[in-house]
């Protein structure tokens, strides 16, 4: 399912487990950077790797389109850099250029170590597909509908990559303890289907969905907007920004209405904070504050998307009429 | 739901008398606290009893607003050589102001608190009164409110003892039974306390102690902007052995002016009009009340006149900055009003 042999694949807890380890045990390199809108497992673990090497730790800025900047990217990076992007964003669905990127490295002469962050693509995308300049990639089971608590950290045959936890040499010495057998059976199904489905082209009639659900309240929300939208996104991604809304009120409506969304991260105490994706993007502060992520599955139906537009439209309604 | 035993048996009792209840943490502060309100742990503890409650809980960042409203003119209040109250200002602006509209937005009817003062509705009024239990009387710091708020609050424990309250939480299994209060202010931490957090966000300067009655410098303090007018600690003391007592902080001369105790007494005490609230109705001018000047301090007899209170017998001298609590001298629990004091 990810086009490597059982060599290359560690499996490990989870999709955090596997960026830290990626970032972590990789070799001193010269530098750690990472794009302005990765996951804060990535965020965390890449400036704990730059720490402990005593390197720097640079931040690869997007566009307002979420995209990195591939040329501004390699201007900043020094040969044998270790730098993690992701394959498509968690939040707002935007997927990076990796092939250009990659491609930019070569052509510049820079070599660097690239991890890639695919655990909001794998459901939609391909990730054996994924450009084979990417040295490491993380997957987990749970956006996959798989076994919440297992991951896999492939990692391309030559790389040397230590140990996190230590102890009987399991996964080739990489990650020791007593292998997850059942969840890592429940993360081969997950990836099966979702290739199959891949294959069969239920991620493009999700998008069709999804694009319907956008539709609908970019139609009657006024001050709403669709984020990013010019940029390729996941086919399931809605992401949305509405003007004078305030996303914690949005959804505790929405929950009312039997409508689960999210509107970025949360902080320790389970705040709501501003998505750092967002900022990253240029997005006004108080803008995003009214954020809302709709994510969608290949067994969303119409009425689905027709109930959950109507819920956000009814109550953006309440939370404007007590003005 | 802050996480304390107050909190916790508001909300347990409102669920008892069949009432559709949420219960709401505030995250106001995101720095370093240790003072046992709102860090990670106590909302943990909030959350932990609502799910014992069987209650939606929510957690609502106003960390912007409190920051603006609260942190940001307590610094320069210090800085002006006034002393704020901060839980004044929070209930002021945060608890009975934005969170009462996003109450309001949700299509809620009421906001409920666990402090400890009452509310009393009657011909269309609603009182707020001091809480049964005298020694956690909160009705101070409520001071501010009037009938907009008042009229959508319920404050459940307030005719309770502090040890009903734990006996209420105690008898039901809640976490929080048996709680320490959180103490101080919430957004500084008791290593370093106020000195440091202002130290950090603006400049502590030396000044001189200047007698009041002579001009004379007598001695000098090192961190003027935290002298409280009315203080006795680190002034030093008179030629007859008495502690000098602060009567002045004059931020333009870098200095405090001190006295003796028995100078320093003071029979009016200036408060800013602007500030004024009235509880139900309006403050009359000559008005005979009972003033509060502390959290937990005797109400002293006086007379409002103009922008002025009018002491009966003279007392300590008081901080600008601090909240006066008008209560009614013909029902000594009942509240009139506030206003905050000017030098």
């Amino acid at each position: 399912m990810l086009g490597v042999n059982s060599r290359e694949i560690v499996l490990t807890s989870g999709g955090t487990e596997s960026c830290n380890l990626a970032l972590l045990g990789s070799p001193k390199p010269t530098m750690v950077a990472i794009s302005a809108v990765e996951h804060a497992a990535v965020r965390a673990g890449a400036e704990r790797a730059a720490r402990v090497h005593g390197v720097p730790f640079v931040v690869l800025p997007v566009t307002t389109d979420g995209l990195v900047d591939v040329d501004q990217a390699i201007a900043m990076i020094t040969t044998g850099a270790l730098v993690s992007v992701m394959a498509a964003n968690n939040e707002t669905g935007v997927l990076q250029p990796l092939d250009a990127l990659v491609a930019a490295a070569e052509a510049s002469g820079r070599t660097m170590t690239l991890h890639v962050d695919a655990i909001a693509s794998a459901p939609t995308k391909d990730t054996a597909a994924i450009s084979s300049g990417a040295a490491m990639i993380s997957v987990a089971a749970q956006k996959l509908g798989g076994p919440v608590g297992t991951g896999v950290l492939v990692v391309r045959s030559g790389l040397s990559l230590d140990p996190m936890i230590t102890g009987g040499g399991q996964e080739g010495g990489r990650r020791a303890g007593t292998e997850d057998v059942a969840g890592a059976v429940g993360l081969a199904c997950a990836l099966e289907e979702a290739r199959a489905e891949q294959i069969a082209g239920a991620p493009l009639v999700m998008r069709g969905r999804r694009d319907r659900l956008e539709s609908l309240l970019l139609d009657a929300v006024a001050g709403s907007s669709v984020t990013a939208q010019r940029s390729e996104r996941l086919d399931g991604h809605a992401h949305l920004t509405f003007e004078g809304i305030r996303s914690e009120e949005l959804l505790v409506l929405l929950d009312r209405e039997g409508i689960a969304a999210s509107a970025g991260a949360a902080c320790a105490s389970g705040a709501p904070q501003a998505s750092h994706v967002l900022l990253a993007m240029g997005v006004d502060p108080q803008r995003a504050r009214g954020a809302l992520r709709m994510t969608l599955a290949t067994t969303t139906t119409d009425d689905d998307v027709a109930r959950a537009a109507a819920a956000v439209i009814r109550s953006i309604e309440a939370l404007t009429a007590q003005r | 739901m802050s996480g304390g035993v107050d909190s916790s048996v508001a909300a347990s009792m409102l669920v008892e008398q069949g009432h559709e209840v949420t219960g709401v943490t505030l995250k106001l502060w995101g720095g370093p606290s240790d003072s046992g309100c709102c860090s990670v742990a106590d909302v943990e503890d909030a959350r932990h009893v609502a799910a014992q409650l069987a209650i939606d809980h929510h957690v609502f960042n106003m960390g912007e607003e409190f920051e603006e409203h609260v942190v940001a003119p307590y610094v320069a209040a210090h800085a002006a050589g006034h002393t704020p109250n901060p839980c004044v200002e929070c209930n002021r602006h945060l608890k009975f102001d934005a969170l009462l509209e996003v109450s309001r937005r949700l299509g809620f009817e009421a906001l409920a608190t666990g402090h400890h003062a009452q509310v009393v509705r009657h011909d269309g009024v609603t009182e707020l009164r001091r809480g049964a239990d005298g020694a956690k009387d909160q009705s101070y710091v409520l001071s501010m409110l009037e009938q907009e708020q008042l009229s959508e609050i319920l404050l459940p424990i307030g005719s309770m003892t502090k040890t009903d309250v734990r006996d209420h939480a105690s008898a039901r299994g809640l976490r929080t039974s048996n709680k320490a209060e959180s103490q101080d202010t919430c957004f500084i931490e008791s290593s370093g306390g106020r000195r440091r957090f202002l130290a950090e966000r603006s400049t502590l300067h030396q000044g001189a102690i200047i007698e009041q009655a002579t001009g004379r410098v007598v001695g000098s303090i090192d961190d003027l902007e935290l002298v409280t007018v009315g203080q006795r600690q680190r002034l030093g003391v008179d030629e007859n052995g008495e502690r000098r007592v602060a009567v002045k902080i004059d931020i333009g001369r870098r200095a405090v002016l001190v006295a003796s105790p028995a100078d320093s007494l003071i029979s009016e005490v200036a408060i800013d009009l602007g500030t004024t609230t009235a509880t139900t109705g309006s403050l009359e001018d000559r008005e005979a009340v009972l003033v509060q000047f502390r959290s937990h301090g005797e109400a002293v007899a006086g007379t409002l006149q103009g922008d002025r209170v009018i002491l009966d017998t003279p007392i300590n001298p008081v901080a600008s900055g601090q909240t006066a609590a008008f209560y009614d001298p013909a029902d000594p629990a009942r509240v009139l009003g506030s206003a905050l004091v000017r030098s």
